[in-house]
């Protein structure tokens, strides 16, 4: 099937496999992501989210099973240059993806790489630190900055470098809410434009944003589904050591006080703010109630 | 009166001063932190936050106007015990991997115990209780390298390391970021019994305003190397128009009842925690 950009076959991994202190990261994950889709990877610290993703763009190799990228084997190192061109990937830890000595020379370096000639690649730059807000930065050393914007040239690496599919591992954890809600709306652009976008965090009124949420936990998928799903799984949830967003709490504590039955369970904030609307009592004309 | 515990007054300062790269990082910076208080700081990217802290146990020193007053002491006299500061005062940084120091687990965790000179059984004990609190188990963890970790693992161990020295003022500069939502709210419980029945002082920088709504007992929003908003989170919560301009927004139960208040309900736009704001979202419902 064409339309399918990642297989994942049975995949097992331990870091040190074979030596007496390994560490099991993955049991036996099996999945394929569509292309074009918008998938959030979501679960408790150690679950395996950061150890999965190296497998997307054959950073990490199996241990036991099969990994395809558009049908290419990652195991096969003849695909290795391909398969990072297709799938990108912004680390959890950004210091350890900086490499430029200036912010546009970092963002530069992952397009020289593949190739990419002037002008085409200093246009590239330009329209990564644009999206992210960093273009008046783009002459600074990038250890020079603050958290939050040394975790937005990272992603202004990976966006320069065009990806068809774009790998976020927490890469908006220290951003301001400014910040995150503006590269969380260059994700949905580029979502919208045909990028498949894979998110790892632990923020859940993010993972709601994606169209399909699969929940990890010990290395094995503990629960998938449409967010509405996994989300209204309270209990479930708990014990994978996940609570749903906020609004969405909200809205049960309120369901269960109030008896009103919202449906579908707002998940984001203005979802919320509509079903509460609609449910309300109608404001006199005029004035407040 | 009693006198804050840390007082920091129009304090200022300058990276790389009279280079090209120069960056004015604090411009008359000023707060107070009381005993017994945990004190939420906010504010956009590059707003100041880790810098000023960052002064708080001498790791920075002021250069230019300005003071940092710790318990009494002011940072700018050279002769001050920077030992003693940094057993009082301890900073979880915004990126643990500038915090581990030794290979292991373990060790990382009794690096500063040891440096105080404590007793084996004195350091075993604090390493245990560090990692009890943090949530890290200690047989799976204790000799595990620190490179072979996962990221909320690493910011697990960079806290137990500062909490191990048991300092009187915990600063926690990001450190839940990275860690999973139901050890995001354990280590909220956490802070808060630290907090009242070990009497730490806490200072928490978060991008989360739930996070600061859940812990704070007053704020303090940053811009630009000053401060520019200072009350409870109520109060600072409420200030939609210049939390808007900062780019910082509201913890979602603000939001939802300031967005119906715009829209003519009568709801209380100060209730902040969740059972305030269900119950307000029920006063306006049809029963
Ligand atoms: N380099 C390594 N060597 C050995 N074990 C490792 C290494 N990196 C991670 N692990 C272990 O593998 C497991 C999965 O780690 P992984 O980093 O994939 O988790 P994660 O879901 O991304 O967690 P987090 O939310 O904390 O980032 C954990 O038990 C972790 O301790
Ligand atoms: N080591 C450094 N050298 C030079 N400039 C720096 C350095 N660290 C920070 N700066 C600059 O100083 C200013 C304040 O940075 P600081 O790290 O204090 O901000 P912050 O409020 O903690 O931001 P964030 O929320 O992104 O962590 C920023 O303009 C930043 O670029
Ligand atoms: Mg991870
Ligand atoms: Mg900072």
């Amino acid at each position: 099937m064409d339309d399918i950009l990642i297989r994942v076959e049975d995949l097992h991994f331990a870091y040190r496999a074979g030596e007496p202190d390994a560490v099991p990261a993955l049991n036996g994950i099996s999945l394929t992501i569509r292309r074009g889709e918008y998938v959030a990877i979501v679960g408790h610290n150690g679950s395996g989210k950061s150890t999965l993703a190296r497998h997307f763009n054959a950073l990490l190799l199996p241990t036991r099973g099969k990994v395809y990228v558009q049908d290419m084997d990652t195991s096969d190192p003849r695909h290795t240059l391909d398969i990072r061109r297709i799938v990108g990937m912004v680390f959890q830890d950004p210091d350890n993806q900086i490499v430029g000595t200036l912010v546009e020379e970092d963002v530069a370096f992952g397009p020289e790489n593949l190739g990419v000639p002037q002008p085409a690649l200093a246009q590239r730059v330009e329209k990564a630190l644009q999206a992210v807000g960093l273009w008046e930065l783009r002459h600074r050393p990038p250890h020079l900055l603050s958290g939050g914007q040394r975790q937005r040239v990272a992603i202004a690496g990976v966006l320069a470098m065009e990806p068809a599919c774009l790998v976020l591992d927490e890469a908006t954890s220290m951003l301001d809410p400014a910040s995150r809600a503006e590269v969380l709306q260059v994700v949905r652009r580029l979502h919208t434009a045909g990028t498949t976008i894979i998110a790892i965090t632990h923020f859940m009124e993010e993972a709601a944003l994606a169209e399909r949420i699969i929940v990890l936990a010990g290395g094995k998928i503990a629960l998938e589904g449409s967010p509405q799903e996994v989300f209204s799984q309270r209990e479930r949830l708990r014990e994978l050591r996940l609570v749903p967003p906020t609004p969405a709490q909200l809205a049960e504590a309120v369901q269960a006080r109030s008896g009103v039955a919202f449906s579908p369970l707002p998940l984001t904030r203005e979802a919320l703010v509509e079903a509460v609307h609609a449910h309300a009592v109608p404001l006199p004309a005029g004035g407040r109630p | 009166m009693t006198e804050p515990l840390i007082a920091i007054r129009d304090l200022h300062y300058t990276y790389l001063p009279g280079t090209p790269l120069q960056a004015v990082a604090l411009r008359g910076a000023s707060m107070e932190v009381y005993a017994g208080e945990i004190v939420g700081l906010i504010g956009p990217a590059g707003a100041g936050k880790s810098t000023l802290l960052q002064h708080c146990n001498g790791l920075l020193r002021p250069t230019e106007p300005g003071h940092v007053i710790v318990d009494g002491q002011d940072l700018a006299d050279p002769t001050v015990d920077l030992r003693r500061l940094r057993q009082m005062v301890g900073i979880v940084f915004q990126h643990p991997e500038r915090q581990l120091f030794e290979t292991l687990v373990g060790d990382d965790i009794a690096f500063g115990p040891r440096q105080l000179g404590m007793s084996r059984a004195e350091i075993r004990r604090r390493v245990e209780w560090a990692m009890r609190v943090v949530g890290l188990d200690f047989d799976t963890f204790v000799d595990r390298p620190t490179a072979a970790l996962s990221g909320g693992e690493r910011r697990k161990v960079a806290i137990a390391g500062v909490l191990a020295l048991r300092p009187r003022v915990l600063i926690l500069d990001e450190a839940s970021a990275g860690l999973d939502p139901l050890t995001r709210e354990e280590w909220q419980e956490q802070v808060r019994r630290l907090n009242a029945d070990e009497g730490m002082t806490v200072i928490v920088v978060s991008s989360d305003m739930e996070e600061i709504a859940a812990l704070a007992g007053r704020v303090y929003v940053m811009a630009e190397g000053r401060m520019v908003d200072e009350g409870t989170p109520a109060e600072v919560f409420a200030h939609t128009d210049l939390l808007n301009s900062l780019g910082l927004g509201q913890p979602v139960t603000s939001w939802v009842l300031g967005e119906l208040r715009r829209r003519g309900y009568d709801v209380d736009p100060y209730a902040i925690r969740l059972e305030e704001t269900v119950e307000e979202l029920c006063r306006i419902l049809r029963s």
